[in-house]
């Protein structure tokens, strides 16, 4: 039954009711029966500056113009409108088709559904009642989106609805990136940004409802803690334990199996951690079937069983007897099963408190026949039955397909619609291997450094992020690559450049016609985002060298132009040009605030312009000594050789002096502790709340590389502290951090002391794009000046506007409570925190220690997403008390 | 704990009455697919309706890949609002996914149910050297592919199937519900539901059963009821409605409703 225009109306705002009456208009006009869902996609696409047009050119493909795409597109709506049967022409309006007000209710559900957003609009317009929710123009937008026929209609016109709904869930914050980010994934209905506070640092778009890092064996996992509790359950009646149904015996077998391997805790409740598994299975197969039997070997290993009981100091031990099936089978021996049956429970008799029995029957019938046929011994046993009635785990099957789809399931709701089933593993090369694949790729990209310089370590990264079936291509294009590099080493840089970006061109186009389903966008972005990369790269490089013969002096703008062409993580080529003129302030800027840094800029600018010869010694780096885990040790190891590597390979006598204050540098990274860095500017305390590991490793940008790289592109000259930095949160988000006592805390801080404010500013607001996304989720508060407009800072223009805000709210610390409401996934940049109304202060300690930012009217807000940065002027021996409390 | 849960699996109970009855929907549907056959029973029970996790009802944050791996965590649910709601005894009406999950709730806890009415039902729906439980793992693997690779279609394709009979109305129904839910929670519980096998533990059931069963079904062939019949472990009935289908609660109420009044009778 279709629905009348006007109750429709009802559920929507006034945008979407406008693009709704458009939609009726178009049915209207066409004479059809009913207003359906692509009557209103007409309609929207028709709207002047319609949302739904401006995702779409940004969720192109390339291979066509986005002129001719949208020709087509408008072809296509027109011609399947035009399939629609018309019908006599109507006096009123043509109802709402019943597709068209699901989705409607859909999206109305979905708001709903997320309290964030449903509280954010009901201030909005907090005049009507909250009985309707009415459904705001994205969603109703999304919703459609979600409609077969849309997705039909926009598939023939070469969109794909998912990339569509990436675009508009995903605000335009980079106008020059044509594409959706990298590495991001389709996105269901129910992931609209800020609509989940689960994981910390997502992007707009990303979103991991659920505890995830799923691992196959999981659900064997499940099923043995299910048995490890019942045995728990000693008193009262049934100590020891049957397990019946078909997957019993392997239920059984994978209950030893995991016991065994990891006796310190794991599937076993902690009552009983510590138990051994004893298997008499063969034995008692080996017996019970010989005809007779070895009645003495037999009694022997029940005596073994009884010396080990009398040993055992633990818990107790577990006798696994295995499957009940063999007891009862045809061609046993009778004489010998109720021998056995009587030795058992002689043994149950004499270490009452110290044995279970652990058997498996795989069906009812066996049990029954069991208990049948030694009577009495169900009752001696004492035995309980724990139904058993799946083994495998439900995802097991996508592992054993295909790599691609064995982490799909942490991946809940990205899949819309199902041609993203298969999301490029760019996005989700993150499993447990993950570490490891992290320490491998870092050694590699140390020893490619030393060769090659850091051109093959975009190659790396690009490698990585691709699919593995292009891994290959991909090295054997990095070799080709290296060739190029070495045969020219003396030779015309220009050539050089065409030849490696002609080679990069090759590699994209090899790979997008090799591979069929790099039709995907996600896959597609990334890999054109990396190569763009590696171009940018290459201007870069380009860059140096010629400014770096003409003056060395003026180096270091170029190493800040290099940072500010990859500010907010733009990697379209075209920037590059555009971004020079804005530069020259910049570096005026920077030169002037900070005069002690002038020197290092341009260290690092001639170390990138040398060759790569010598890799300054790592064995300055400190290490952390707070560690307890080794293998986080070394893999912390590694990352500060790689950043050693970074900061310090150079022949340059002048950095030498720039190292050497380094040398010094000590990085603690525990909780409440402060760690300094001689005499240069930063200062980094870091007290961080891991999301522990069901958040762990999900995502590329959680990789330590990438954030250290786009942080270091930011503030090249800062390279100790955006190491630790971005050592820090790639450390939280990859979960093998330190695991707090609960996992909830998901929020992160950090302390920036020194004088360097522009470098604290850039770090910080470098992480907000790389962890956040956009450079909207950079908000900045300066405590120092109490509430007064903060615009003396040039270089961030796009906070101006935050700081605007700040005059008309109340007070700072309902300012950053609105923020936070508002977008819980943001970084909070604190300036001078030190001079912080004991207000703030107390909100911001209570915030660090519980999760929760109080507003002045005691309201929280959940901080879980958050970052904190929070600086100070003033340098290290003052500061520690002051730190420390900040740190907690 | 205790109202948290039944706020997130939307608990509600309906009707006035002494004796409770509990209706649990399948996989694909919700509480509303009971929503035709509750007048039949609102006047003389105690009606508890309830949504399991995975249904597109319930805020889809609330499904744990981790904990759901097998049915045993939906049981944990059940009986979780039956002690949270203070039943001490009730009828257990549950459909397909339901139906096995009150099988295994009624192991645990036979005192709490007096009667389960399956409809639907069965304990392995894929075949096996001596059973035959309607799929083969193959057929499944392509039906898991099939839903990977294009959801919506399959929706489309298996909604008029499951339902059976040519209703638009429960093929509409059943297609909401369906889309309702997240495709890789429909995918995760389909396959939990495929791994689990009841049939080892069905003699442990001592509550008595009342199989109902359509006279054609796409997801159970007639000889799973005759199998429950012969192996539940209490005193069992079986009933065949003269309709098709897997969905007799969608597409044919008016059917359904008097052979659980009777069977709830006895």
């Amino acid at each position: 039954m279709p629905t009348p225009v006007s109750v429709a109306r009802q559920c929507l705002t006034d945008e979407a009711a406008r693009a709704l009456d458009e939609a009726v208009a178009v049915a209207r006009r066409r004479s059809h029966s009913q207003t359906t869902s692509l009557h209103a996609v007409s309609a929207l696409l028709a709207l002047p500056d319609s949302t739904l047009k401006s995702a779409c050119s940004r969720a192109t493909t390339r291979a066509y113009s986005a002129r001719r795409q949208f020709h087509v597109l408008d072809l296509c709506v027109g011609v399947s409108l035009d399939r629609l049967p018309s019908s006599k022409t109507l006096e009123e309006d043509p109802p709402i088709s019943n597709s068209l007000m699901a989705a409607i209710k859909r999206s109305q559900a979905n708001q709903r559904r997320h309290p964030d957003n449903f509280h954010m609009h009901q201030i909005h317009c907090n005049q009507q009642a909250a009985s309707v929710l009415k459904v705001e123009m994205k969603h109703f937008i999304l919703s459609i989106l979600d409609d077969p026929i849309v997705s039909r209609v926009f598939g023939e016109a070469g969109f794909r609805s998912t990339d569509i709904k990436v675009a508009i869930v995903q605000p335009p914050v980079i106008q020059t990136s044509r594409f959706p980010r990298a590495g991001c994934a389709p996105v269901f209905l129910c992931n609209l940004p800020g609509s989940n506070s689960t994981v910390p640092g997502r992007p707009p778009g990303f979103s991991f409802p659920f505890s995830s890092g799923l691992d196959d064996d999981v659900g064997d996992e499940d099923v043995c803690r299910r048995i490890g509790e019942a045995l728990v359950r000693r008193e009262g009646k049934g100590r020891n334990l049957l397990l019946v149904g078909v997957y019993a015996g392997n239920a059984l077998k994978g209950f030893v199996e995991s016991v065994n391997k990891d006796n310190k805790g794991g599937v076993l409740p902690s009552e009983i951690s510590g138990v051994s598994v004893i298997s008499v299975e063969d034995d008692v197969i080996h017996f019970v079937s010989e005809g007779g039997g070895d009645t003495e070997k037999m009694g022997l290993k029940f005596e073994e069983l009884g010396q080990e009981l009398e040993r055992c100091s633990g818990p107790g031990i577990v006798v696994n007897i295995g499957d009940l099936k063999v007891l009862v089978g045809d061609n046993v021996c009778k004489d010998a099963v109720s021998y056995l049956v009587s030795k058992l429970t002689g043994l149950l008799e004499g270490f009452r408190e110290k044995i279970w029995l652990v058997g498996a029957a795989d069906s009812y019938d066996t049990y029954l026949k069991s208990v049948g046929r030694f009577v009495g011994a169900e009752k001696d046993w004492d035995l309980r039955i724990l139904p058993i009635t799946s083994y495998k785990s439900p995802i097991g099957g996508f592992g054993s397909k295909s790599s691609l789809l064995g982490s799909f399931v942490p991946f809940g709701g990205f899949f819309s619609t199902p041609s993203d089933f298969k999301i490029p593993p760019n996005s989700m090369n993150q499993s447990i291997t993950r570490c490891h694949l992290c320490n491998a790729k870092y050694e590699q990209d140390v020893a490619a450094t030393l060769k090659m310089g850091p051109t093959i370590s975009v190659a790396e990264q690009c490698s990585e992020n691709l699919p593995s079936s292009r891994q290959l291509a991909e090295l054997d294009m990095r070799k080709a690559v290296d060739m190029v590099k070495t045969k020219d080493d003396g030779t015309s840089l220009n050539a050089k450049l065409l030849a490696l970006q002609n080679r990069w061109n090759d590699i994209c186009q090899r790979l997008h016609h090799a591979q069929p389903f790099s039709k995907f966008a996600v896959s597609q972005s990334t890999s054109q985002a990396s190569i763009a990369e590696g171009f940018q790269y290459l201007e870069y490089r380009k860059e140096s060298r010629s400014n770096s013969s003409s003056s060395s002096r003026d180096s270091s703008l170029n190493e800040n132009q290099y940072a500010n062409l990859n500010f907010g993580v733009s990697f379209d080529k075209q920037k590059i040009f555009p971004g020079k003129c804005c530069v020259v302030s910049e570096v005026e800027n920077v030169n002037h605030q900070s005069k002690p840094l002038e020197e290092v800029p341009r260290c690092q600018q001639v170390e990138k312009e040398s060759p790569w010869f010598t890799p300054y010694p790592m064995a300055n780096v400190s290490l952390p000594t707070d560690r307890t885990s080794s293998f986080s040790v070394t893999s912390v190891t590694t990352d500060l050789g790689l950043g050693t590597l970074y900061a310090s390979s150079t022949r340059e006598p002048i950095t030498a002096k720039f190292c050497d204050p380094r040398e010094h540098h000590e990085l603690f990274s525990g909780p409440g502790s402060v760690g300094y860095d001689g005499n240069t500017a930063l200062q980094i305390a870091q007290s961080s709340s891991c999301s522990g590991p069901s958040s762990g490793g999900q995502f590329d940008l959680r990789d330590f590389k990438s954030v250290m790289r786009a942080l270091s592109e930011q503030v090249g000259w800062q390279d100790r502290a955006t190491h630790a930095v971005s050592e820090a949160v790639s450390r939280c988000k990859a979960g093998h951090g330190r695991h707090r006592g609960s996992n909830s805390k998901g929020d992160i801080s950090f302390t920036f002391l020194g004088p360097d404010r522009i470098g604290k500013k850039k770090i910080a607001s470098a992480l907000a794009v790389v962890m956040f996304g956009s450079i909207e989720s950079f908000i900045s508060v300066d405590l120092g000046s109490h509430g007064k407009v903060n615009s003396s800072n040039s270089i961030l223009k796009s906070q101006e506007l935050h700081d605007d805000e700040l005059g008309r709210s109340t007070t700072i610390v309902d300012y950053i409570a609105s923020k936070l409401s508002k977008k819980p996934h943001s970084l909070i940049f604190l300036e001078n925190v030190d001079k912080a109304d004991p207000l703030v202060q107390n909100s911001l300690s209570h915030a660090l220690r519980t999760g929760k930012f109080p507003d002045s009217r005691g309201r929280e807000v959940s901080t879980n997403n958050t970052i904190f940065v929070a600086t100070s002027a003033i340098t290290v021996g003052n500061t520690k008390l002051l730190s420390e409390k900040e740190t907690l | 704990m205790g109202s948290l849960i039944l706020d997130a699996l939307n608990v509600r109970v309906q009707g006035q009455g002494e004796k409770v009855l509990v209706f649990a929907h399948g996989v694909g549907t919700d509480q509303s697919a009971w929503q035709r056959i509750l007048p039949f029973f609102t006047p003389y029970y105690r009606v508890v309706l309830f949504d399991l996790v995975c249904a597109g009802s319930v805020n889809p944050d609330y499904f744990n890949f981790r904990r759901c791996t097998n049915l045993e965590a939906y049981v944990d649910d059940l009986l979780n609002i039956l002690d949270t709601l203070g039943v001490d005894r009730c009828f257990y009406v549950g459909h397909s996914v339901s139906a096995m999950i009150g099988i295994l709730a009624s192991i645990r806890r036979p005192e709490l149910f007096s009667k389960l009415i399956l409809i639907g039902a069965s304990p392995r729906f894929l075949n096996d050297e001596d059973y035959h439980g309607g799929f083969e793992q193959e057929e499944i693997e392509s039906v898991f592919e099939a839903m990977e690779a294009n959801y919506e279609a399959w929706v489309n394709g298996f909604a008029p199937l499951a339902v059976g009979a040519d209703v638009p109305d429960a093929v509409r129904e059943f297609t909401r519900t369906l889309f309702n839910m997240r495709p890789d929670i429909t995918l995760f519980v389909s396959r939990t539901v495929f791994n689990s096998d009841l049939r080892g533990i069905l003699g442990l059931v001592k509550v008595p059963c009342c199989i109902i069963q359509t006279s054609k079904d796409v997801s159970v062939p007639a000889s799973v009821a005759e199998y429950l019949k012969n192996h539940l472990g209490g005193e069992n009935t079986v009933e065949t409605l003269r309709t098709e289908g897997h969905l007799p609660h969608l597409s044919a109420p008016a059917m359904l409703a008097p052979v659980i009044k009777r069977a709830l009778s006895r």
